[in-house]
């Protein structure tokens, strides 16, 4: 084997130039990692909540699109536990009998047009920790999973299957082995699905199940379908099936929820759609569905049973029902008489969980988020720690930090900055419009103005100065036939002129004074195919006209980056239309795109940064059943189109840039999640760090930063801060050993006076930028054997040793910009203390960096640089730190006086026995450096409201007063200053005389007596030291100290 | 062509030689390659020094351990000096951040991970120990192929390693965290930098993440085998009348 090894030594060494060519893959992005800044201010949609049996602390929440999160704090706090697989939850359920093993059926069951697809259903065995993929891959959507209570390998699985295409893999699934193999026990037709499920208490022999034939085109939808709905009944454990439908409408059905009472098997609530007024409502049964009685039609029973079929009963008391609707409604006798829940609560309510424990203590999943009552509805509070906000698009201005805009589903429109003292927190969130939000603009030059919409083409202009929104949507004058806006319809900001802008209905709209007036610059740009224009009949049995079916619309708008004169322009129904003068004449060009379906809608148009030929373009089929990623490129202005999409790309398509910087480098969002390439598109990798395979509906660069900041549509808004080493990727990067990227210089930035405040862990806070000053290098193998470290330097002195990154592809190592915090005396006065805790800023330069790789030395720099947009003259800031690194000085010059009297009283109080002859002078000095000490430090108090104050503390105060202002020290401080120097002078000359007078004394009669003299450091030894001196110390600490103390313990296990 | 071909036909023998191996000759080949099996079964005490990097600081620190389970860490934090150790029966500690100057029984949880610690790495006479092993696959770690073995201990807890297929060492494990605010959530540990110490191999850095993100780092400075050990210091210190902190 050796000898086979070496014979093929030099073969690969032929064969490596083409082993290493540049090709994107999932190593290469190594460990750049995207940040999630949320919001969770408005939360988004969950689909199904999941409480464990008996520990109400333990609760799972599945979202729509936001993937699934567990608390084990009763909702304090939240972490998401299924960030590699889909993130549409359809159902979580709990083994009763193993509350360990969770199951979770992915793909929304609420079959909105916005909804996301799932890939099958997944267990867990632990919690929640790792999960395995069990089968049904191809059903899509999931309503619910029922696990028997005595046994947690026998699973039944309501399939609902696909929305927008027949197909088979829908109906009730069974298994017996844990999902090893699985049994299809109930089944109608490829068309209808098992919209619910219930399970007997008493005998889980005893099976109900909602059948739902249903079907959503891309300009309707059809509850209904064709006419196979319908309600069943097993008692063999789901061997065999029949109707019950006896006092039901004899018409045709539609969804229906299923509720059986916990506690009385007899009582079940079903929820009816059909056509007749009459009909739909709410039906009881008292004798396990044998007979149904119609008990109730309230507007929340019957409303768009699509999205709101499903029903909960009190466990212990089978009069009590709730029912999610617009506003959930709760009925404490059968349905008799019902009241809304608490009107705070976000509306459109998707799942109800009530806790057996305490039956007044509710649990509502709505489109915003989760709410929790203690009084069975009356009063909700919110759960502000669940970022699954569900953004349809995102835009930035160019503030200082930049701002990130966005229009999020039934959420309205918001803005944040994209940095914020203690983090972006809920709070930062301001919003702007209502409905349902799409895109969201800044003004490129007016700071007050914001574009954004709601629904249906809902355009207007707002005001953040005074509040305002003015509706500036274009209508139809006399003659010119109704205008047909998307449910999302497309606003677009020139790049080329910063006061003009696009909207889109089935016509282009173009406005140069900020909305108040437009001007029509096309034809019907869509196929008008008068078929998909029935809206207003879209919902089969129950009619649902919200715009959201408007169809033969314009849905991406994209003028040039070279040129405002050429214009792209896609539509939902397929068209790809490019004008080369400003509107004059339109081409469609979809014709010209390969392999491409008919009709397939055109999701996100990016023109080429570099040339107005070029533009890409995505495409996207599910709504006709067709997953497949279709991603476009032109060179030659639509003539002719290739497809970039690899069979590494998994996800239709939704979003698609450009880097403004490198040609080649291409970012992708699909519905599972950001694909990039660096090669032009030859091959692509999914960016897995930090970012789910969540559904990217838009992305945009802030050109400054160099940011890339992603609309998700589930997990809020996720930034990859900085470009730059992808950027820089290229053939010859690749194939080097060690490569240092160049990166921007990193801005000291003044963290600011404010701060984050005790929210609780209730409240989500989105992390901000790094603050370090990065070394970023591209590794071409992962480095295992021999030494790796960095080393940093300035004008010759090592400042810090850094550990290296160490894997193959990019490498992030992270420099603080701040000096090690001053070695201090000890205190137990807590400000003092904080003042010693920081270092101050590094000073702006440019810093050498030597990375030691084995034998081999790489070098490069990094440069600092001050805050340009921070109002201090450099005058001023000399200044400010000329006074810091006197008092960071004072600070360490007493640490070490501090030590050395320290050590003198320890060493001559350990020789008073030993040395009888020396004892008086040893007495007297341990007295006397004791005495100083007390003059130095104050220890005495309870470090909060007793505290004494000592020139250390003195110092300290003021070094953390000085240090924190970027700017101009006042002249108070500075003339403090020279008080406090004169007095750590004056503590530095008796220390001198100690030294040099009682010490020398002492030490010689030592000497004479032959014994060891009493000894102590140089204060270059003392510095060097790394132990930290004499400590700080305090019980402010204990809690950080604790912290600290886990950490230790983890890494000491890793040790060996 | 002909050459193209050759290469191919080369490349694909050796695929399948590297598939070829079993889950005991990977094993073998990380004993073989870190020193020899007889030297690790040799190996009866250990004096491991190093600096832990946490925030920006380091931390120096210093673990002595001994068979079969035996250890004693101090770190020194902010001039105080914490010690953890572990005597075969009582997992103890001294915290001064905790408010403690002498030496006190560590929470039940805790202590568990002690009891459940060997000196010896598990890949040691597996079978004997009632450990299974099972080759997973290869996997992919930081940009290098490596082959994923699950190890299944005695007491039924998983852990996952993963050797890299060029050089036979381990450059990862991964386990569930256990207890604390951080329970259900996977540990990666990354190891690299290995060098000899002795004719042995140790790797000199150890990197933790949880959720994708650094937990903690560490640089080892100095390795040191079968060292001398006073077996006293592994011993809990609490005199016998004292009353115990959370004696059952």
């Amino acid at each position: 084997m050796k000898k086979a090894l070496l014979f093929l030594l030099p073969v690969l060494a032929f064969i490596s130039p083409n082993l290493f060519a540049q090709t994107t893959t999932n190593a290469l992005f190594g460990g750049m990692r995207a940040r999630q800044i949320g919001p969770a201010v408005m939360s988004g949609r969950i689909s199904s909540i999941a409480v464990e049996p008996g520990k109400a602390e333990v609760i799972y929440v599945g979202s729509a699109s936001g993937g699934l999160w567990k608390s084990v704090s009763g909702g304090a706090s939240f972490r998401p536990i299924f960030d590699d697989y889909s993130q549409s939850i359809g159902k979580v359920a709990i083994a009763p009998s193993a509350p360990e093993t969770v199951w979770v059926g992915t793909g929304e069951p609420w079959t909105r047009n916005s909804i996301s697809v799932g890939t099958g259903v997944y267990k867990s065995t632990n919690g929640g920790t790792s999960w395995k993929l069990m089968g049904l891959e191809n059903s899509e959507h999931i309503s619910d999973i029922i696990v028997h209570p005595e046994q947690p390998n026998t699973v039944y699985v309501a399939a609902q299957g696909h929305l927008w295409n027949a197909n088979e893999e829908r109906g009730v699934y069974k298994t017996t082995d844990g999902g090893e193999n699985w049994e299809r026990v109930l089944y109608i037709d490829e068309n209808t699905g098992a919209a619910d499920l219930d399970i007997d208490p008493d005998n889980p022999e005893i099976l109900y199940a909602a059948m739902w034939s249903h079907r959503r085109y891309p300009w309707s939808f059809d509850s209904g379908l064709n006419g196979k709905s319908g309600l069943y009944k097993s008692t063999d454990g789901g061997k065999n099936w029949k109707p019950i439908q006896e006092g039901l409408p004899k018409e045709m059905l539609g969804r229906m929820a299923i509720a059986v009472a916990p506690s009385n098997g007899q009582v079940i609530y079903v929820a009816v759609e059909c056509k007749s007024k009459d009909g739909k409502g709410l039906y009881l049964s008292t004798d396990q569905g044998a007979n149904w009685k119609k008990v109730n039609n309230d507007f929340n029973t019957t409303v768009r049973p699509f999205y709101f079929s499903n029903m909960v009963v009190d466990p212990l008391n089978d009069s009590i029902v709730m029912k999610c609707g617009l506003q959930a409604i709760i009925s404490e006798d059968r349905g008799d008489r019902f009241r809304q829940i608490d009107g705070t609560v976000h509306s459109d309510i998707h799942d109800i969980w009530i806790d057996p424990a305490n039956t007044k203590h509710v649990l509502v999943a709505t489109d915003g988020g989760m709410y929790e009552s203690f009084d069975r509805g009356f009063s909700f509070k919110m759960w502000m720690n669940l970022p699954v906000s569900q953004f349809y698009h995102v835009s930035v201005d160019n503030d200082q930090p930049f701002n990130v805009y966005g229009g999020l589903q039934d959420n309205g429109s918001w803005f944040a900055p994209s940095r914020k003292a203690g983090g972006i927190g809920n709070s930062d969130w301001k919003n702007t419009f209502g409905g349902d939000g799409f895109y969201s603009f800044r003004h490129p030059v007016e700071e007050d103005v914001v574009f954004c919409e709601y629904q249906g083409g809902n355009l207007v202009r707002y005001n953040k100065k005074t509040g305002q929104a003015k509706d500036i949507q274009p209508y139809p004058a006399d003659g010119e036939e109704k205008f047909r806006y998307n449910w999302n319809a497309p606003i677009h900001l020139s790049p080329t002129n910063p006061n003009r802008m696009y909207f889109g209905a089935q016509y282009l709209f173009v406005s140069e004074d900020m909305g108040d007036s437009w001007k029509r610059i096309s034809s019907d740009l869509t196929t008008d195919d008068s078929e998909k224009q029935k809206q207003h009949e879209s919902g089969g049995l129950s009619v649902d006209n919200s715009t959201a079916e408007n169809h033969c619309t314009v849905y991406s708008i994209a003028e040039s980056y070279q040129d405002g004169q050429t214009i792209w322009v896609g539509t939902d129904d397929g068209n790809l239309q490019v004008t080369m003068d400003a509107g004059k004449t339109w081409t469609n060009v979809v014709g010209n795109v390969p392999d491409l379906p008919l009709n397939t809608w055109v999701t996100f148009i990016e023109p080429g940064r570099f040339d107005r030929n070029t533009a890409f373009v995505t495409f996207d089929g599910h709504r006709t059943g067709d997953g497949k990623t279709y991603l476009y490129k032109t060179s030659d202005g639509g003539k002719s189109w290739k497809n970039l999409a690899t069979a590494a790309v998994e996800g239709y398509a939704l979003s698609v840039r450009q880097d403004p910087v490198n040609p080649d480098l291409l970012f992708l969002g699909t519905e599972f999640g950001l694909y990039i390439s660096v090669d032009g598109g030859s091959s692509w990798a999914r960016f897995e760090n930090n970012i789910p395979k969540v559904g990217v509906r838009d992305m945009v660069i802030q050109e400054r930063e160099g940011s890339l900041v992603l609309g998700t549509h589930g997990r809020g808004v996720i930034i990859l801060d900085d470009l730059t080493p992808l950027r820089q990727m290229s053939e010859e990067v690749a194939e080097s050993k060690v490569h240092f990227f160049e990166i921007q210089p990193t801005v000291l930035r003044d963290p600011g006076a404010g701060g984050s405040w005790f929210g609780g862990s209730g409240n989500f806070v989105g992390d901000n930028p790094s603050s370090n000053a990065q070394i970023v290098y591209y590794m071409g193998k992962r480095h295992t054997f021999g030494k790796m470290y960095i080393e940093v330097w300035k004008d010759g002195e090592l400042l810090k040793t850094l550990p290296a990154g160490k894997s193959a592809g990019i490498n992030i190592v992270n420099m603080p910009t701040a000096l090690e915090r001053p070695k201090a005396a000890p205190t137990n006065n807590r400000m003092a203390l904080f003042g010693s805790l920081f270092g101050p800023n590094l000073q702006a330069g440019k810093y050498d960096v030597k990375l030691v790789k084995g034998k081999d030395t790489f070098e490069t720099t990094f440069e600092l640089i001050n805050d340009p947009d921070a109002p201090y003259s450099k005058e001023d800031r000399v200044l400010q730190r000329a006074v810091t690194l006197r008092l960071y000085n004072m600070t360490e010059q007493l640490a070490y006086i501090y030590e050395v009297y320290s050590l003198l009283e320890n060493q001559a109080n350990a020789l008073i026995e030993k040395e009888p002859r020396v004892k008086k002078d040893l007495k007297q000095l341990a007295q006397k450096v004791k005495q100083e000490k007390n003059t130095i430090v104050s220890l005495d108090g309870d470090f909060y409201v007793d505290e004494g104050e000592m020139i250390r503390e003195r110092v300290s105060n003021l070094y953390r007063q000085v240090s924190s202002y970027p700017g101009r020290p006042s002249d108070s401080q500075v003339k403090r200053t020279d008080v406090l120097d004169r007095d750590v002078k004056a503590v530095q000359q008796r220390f001198d005389v100690i030294l040099a007078n009682d010490l020398m004394e002492i030490n010689k009669k030592l000497t004479k007596r032959e014994a060891k003299g009493i000894e102590y450091p140089t204060f270059e030894a003392f510095k060097a030291d790394d132990g930290g001196g004499s400590g700080t110390g305090g019980g402010q600490l204990l809690s950080k100290g604790s912290e600290l103390y886990r950490v230790l313990r983890c890494g000491e296990r890793m040790m060996r | 062509m002909l050459k193209r071909l050759f290469f191919l036909l080369i490349a694909v023998a050796t695929t399948v030689s590297v598939q070829a191996q079993t889950i005991d000759e990977i094993l073998a080949n990380y004993f073989e390659n870190t020193g020899g099996l007889e030297n690790w079964e040799n190996l009866k005490t250990t004096k491991v020094s190093g600096k832990m990097h946490m925030g920006g600081m380091d931390f120096p620190g210093t673990i002595i351990a001994a068979k079969p389970n035996k250890q004693y860490m101090t770190f020194s934090v902010q001039g105080k000096e914490l010690v953890q150790a572990y005597d075969g029966e009582t997992a103890w500690t001294i915290n001064p951040f905790m408010g403690a100057t002498e030496a006190q029984k560590m929470p039940e949880a805790e202590a568990k991970e002690f009891t459940e610690e060997e000196f010896d790495s598990p890949f040691i006479n597996y079978k004997d120990k009632g450990h299974t092993v099972e080759l997973v696959g290869t996997a992919e770690v930081e940009g290098a192929e490596t082959y994923e073995v699950k190890l299944t201990k005695k007491n039924g807890k998983v852990e996952y390693h993963y050797f890299e297929t060029e050089n036979a060492v381990p450059i990862m494990t991964k386990k569930v965290i256990e207890s604390g605010q951080m329970k259900g959530q996977e540990a990666e540990t990354y190891f690299s930098d290995y060098q000899e110490v002795d004719g042995m191999y140790f790797p000199f850095f150890i990197e933790t993440k949880i959720a994708g993100q650094s937990f903690n780092k560490i640089t080892v400075v100095s390795v040191e085998l079968n060292p001398e050990v006073d077996e006293a210091m592994f011993v809990y210190p609490k005199k016998e009348t004292a009353p115990a902190v959370d004696d059952k």
